[in-house]
């Protein structure tokens, strides 16, 4: 038994991070649960406007999310499969529309770069916790 | 040792010999010590999924489970293949429901109108015979339904106390008077396609219930329900296959003895690496292109000696009236903030007076060999800049300068001196690398990808990766009630300091619940430490290696005795600090084993752990060494 791994950094809004929970763990079962647990806000002070997920991820799933890229000519983005998504979350019993998902998907930035260079990109920083564990 | 010898041996004479594992085995875990080993070095220990169906094969793969080598590795007497095929075979909190309320062996219906049943996503196989055993037994409830709660592909009512079923021909119910469960059977083939199922167990009163294929409907009294345990679903084929009950938490994992630790979310899964230079393409001038018109470049493989065996060197020829050539490469990373160590090998062939190198335009910092007097001169910001001769006319030049915070690219030159104007001089380079100072030195590190490098152990330790950003590993629970001594031995790179980081904690928070301990690396974003924290019934005491900002790699050990009261960190095997004060008594506890992060939600370590051991129980000056000793060869620090 194998598996393809995608490395993606994926940064979702506060607003749309419990969809964004809701469809990962839909869609890929156990290994999509607990996504997004790590908030970011501009100055690293709660509360969270973002949260951000990063790591190995399932290829095929990765395929169906955009994906931002960065060259020498700057950065291009390739568009998700937001209706191919919202019709494998209706067969596992979801309800949900493909605007709603293409509402997540538009709102997320999706890349395949290490996680403090895209927070960096867009000008985030991890929400630091508020206890210490000293 | 001659120069060859020093850069390419790395860790090549610290191979760790098998019977050296055994008897760290026997040394610290010997007398059935509860603890754990994890050693990122032995891939077997390692797979990708929870499961342990995928192994880790090579560097660059999450690792969702980790087994725990302190007990050897021992069958646990629970077969020696996974035949349960669901996910948890007991503790029914681990379960889902609509509505029912779960404890470890029990489901209760809620005094609302639905369904009440424990449930559990999974595949059954289409035209193959499965048989579904567990035990339940009444609790206010004597009847139990098994059904698939999302298909209808299969359902069975079984009434306990009458010792009947709607199924009579395919079902057995066995009473063990000892413990009052009743040992239930059902066997079936699903005439349906096989896909995403549902395994749905409910108990169900005599009177008001209406059957679908989800499963029974009826209106609970939030009290009565069934209790549940050891569920069993498999081929009907494997039904006489040892253990008729197989226990099922994570997969291969539950054939092994002792603490293995899991990630079900594929994103925090930590990573197997071995990687050193952060340069991509070191062999392959095209991926560091460029030069500006006063050399050309073409690639070869050429007669190299063994230390540079295989790889494609880049030959620059002076090609214009300037006596200065060079072969250059922008926006190549560096390490932000941290002493970058940048080396590359040069073979100067004709006409080449000099060598030079600079990490800018602007010159940041640069350097000049004279291949006649055999000067090194070194100019612009502080740093410094080494060669060492290698054998067949071969230099390894290694250039050390502080990158500013900001700084996160800088170019990367290397440039000959002609000894006079359009004579075709020439030199050969290869073999670029960049990483922080202090890993200096290891060898030299091919690097084709982010994947593809080279990985071999004899030269480059292995370790597994934390991002620091949502990074984890667990092993749910580790009994430590026995004891109120403890031992933690990890060989850790510490990368950064800019936020704190859990290596390793029992419980949820070694502060501040009773019975935990916890090694923090930092303890927080103010302090450049790492800490050992040890709380008793009442009191939590922290002693602290201070002074050690990122990166840093060293072994660091926690020892802790309660009753002493004693608590001390070392580091490299020497002590770093020492707390006496109470901890108010008490045992540890069972609880929860974090590495990574604390509880897996929060606290994450953006480091890199090569080695961790924790012995429930006090070590002697022994087996403090052993365990150091051992760690240092796996991370590659050299202990006094």
């Amino acid at each position: 038994m194998t598996i393809t791994w995608a490395f993606r950094t994926m940064i979702v809004p506060a607003a749309q991070v419990e969809l964004a929970r809701t469809l990962a763990a839909t869609l890929t079962g156990d290994a999509g649960d607990g996504m997004w647990t790590t908030g970011a806000s501009a100055m690293g002070e709660a509360p969270a406007t973002h949260f951000i997920s990063t790591g190995m991820i399932d290829a095929d799933f990765a395929a169906l999310l955009p994906l931002t890229t960065v060259g020498e000519d700057g950065a291009a983005t390739a568009p998700g499969a937001p209706d191919v998504l919202a019709a494998l979350a209706s067969q596992v019993g979801l309800s949900v529309t493909a605007a709603q998902v293409a509402a997540v998907l538009d709102a997320a930035d999706v890349t395949d770069l290490e996680p403090f260079t895209a927070l960096d990109m867009v000008g985030l920083r991890i929400v630091q916790d508020e206890a210490t564990p000293v | 040792m001659s120069a060859r010898n020093l850069a390419g041996s790395g860790l090549g004479g610290r191979k760790i010999p098998q019977g050296m594992l055994d008897s760290m085995l026997a040394v610290l875990f010997g007398a059935g010590e509860q603890g754990v080993w994890y050693d990122p070095s032995d891939m077997a220990t390692m797979f990708q999924d929870t499961a342990g169906t995928i192994p880790v094969t090579g560097v660059e793969q999450p690792v969702g489970l980790l087994l725990d080598k302190s007990k050897g590795l021992a069958n646990a007497g629970n077969g020696d293949r996974v035949i349960n095929q669901i996910q948890y075979s007991e503790d029914i909190r681990m379960w889902g429901s609509t509505n029912g309320t779960r404890t470890v062996d029990s489901i209760i219906a809620r005094n609302v109108t639905g369904y009440h049943g424990a449930t559990q996503s999974m595949a059954f196989q289409k035209d193959v015979k499965t048989r579904i055993s567990f035990e339940a037994k009444p609790l206010g409830f004597s009847k139990v339904y098994v059904a698939d709660g999302s298909n209808g592909r299969f359902s069975v009512a079984i009434d306990l106390l009458a010792g009947t079923s709607n199924k009579p021909d395919d079902t057995t119910i066995t009473l063990d008077p000892v413990t009052g469960y009743y040992y239930c059977t059902f066997d079936f083939t699903t005439p349906v396609a096989s896909g995403v199922g549902q395994i749905g167990i409910s108990g169900f009163p005599d009177t008001g219930a209406t059957f679908s294929i989800y499963g029974v409907q009826f209106t609970g009294d939030g009290v009565s329900g069934i209790n549940l345990r050891k569920v069993d679903v498999r081929l009907f084929a494997d039904k006489d296959v040892f253990p008729v009950y197989q226990k099922k938490t994570t997969g291969l994992a539950d054939l092994y003895l002792g603490n293995h630790a899991i990630q079900i979310t594929a994103a925090k899964r930590p990573v197997l690496s071995a990687r050193v230079n952060q340069l991509v393409g070191s062999e392959q001038w095209n991926k560091l292109p460029a030069t500006d018109g006063s050399s050309s470049v073409t690639q070869e493989l050429t007669d190299l000696p063994p230390f540079l065996a295989g790889a494609t060197v880049a030959r620059v020829t002076q090609s214009g009236a300037a006596t200065s050539f060079y072969q250059y490469a922008t926006a190549q990373p560096v390490i932000q903030g941290a002493i970058n160590a940048r080396s590359f090998f040069v073979k100067p062939l004709a006409g080449c007076a000099a060598l030079r190198g600079s990490t800018s335009t602007g010159d940041p910092f640069y350097f000049f060999y004279d291949l006649t007097t055999k000067v090194m001169t070194v100019g612009g910001n502080a740093g410094s800049a080494t060669v060492v001769e290698m054998e067949a006319g071969w230099l390894r030049f290694t250039v050390t300068e502080k990158v500013a915070s900001t700084v996160a690219s800088r170019i990367f030159s290397v440039a000959g001196t002609a000894t006079g104007a359009s004579i075709g001089a020439v030199f050969l380079s290869v073999g670029y690398d960049c990483r922080p100072a202090d890993q200096s030195g290891l060898p030299y590190q091919r690097v084709n990808t982010a994947t593809d490098y080279d990985a071999d152990p004899a030269r480059f330790p292995a370790y597994l990766k934390f991002d620091g950003v949502d990074d984890a590993i667990a092993v749910r629970t580790i009994d430590f009630t026995g004891t109120d001594k403890v031992s933690a031995f990890a060989g850790v790179r510490k990368v950064s300091d800019a936020a704190a980081g859990i290596l390793v904690e029992l419980g949820t928070n070694a502060n501040g619940q009773p019975g935990c301990f916890g090694i923090f690396a930092p303890p927080s974003v103010t302090t450049p430490a790492i800490q050992w924290t040890v709380r008793g019934a009442t009191t939590a005491q922290s002693a602290a290696i201070n002074a050690l900002p990122a990166p840093a790699t060293l072994v660091v050990t926690g020892l802790a005795d309660i009753a002493a009261p004693i608590s001390l960190i070392r580091r490299n095997g020497v002590v770093a600090a020492t707390r006496s004060a109470t901890f108010g008594g008490g045992n540890f506890s069972a609880a929860a084993l974090n590495i990574g992060a604390r509880n897996e939600t929060s606290v994450y370590l953006n480091s890199q752990i090569y080695g961790l051991i924790i012995r429930g129980a006090a070590s002697t000056p022994a087996q403090v060494a052993a365990a150091e000793h051992y760690l240092s060869l796996k991370t590659g620090v050299r202990l006094p």
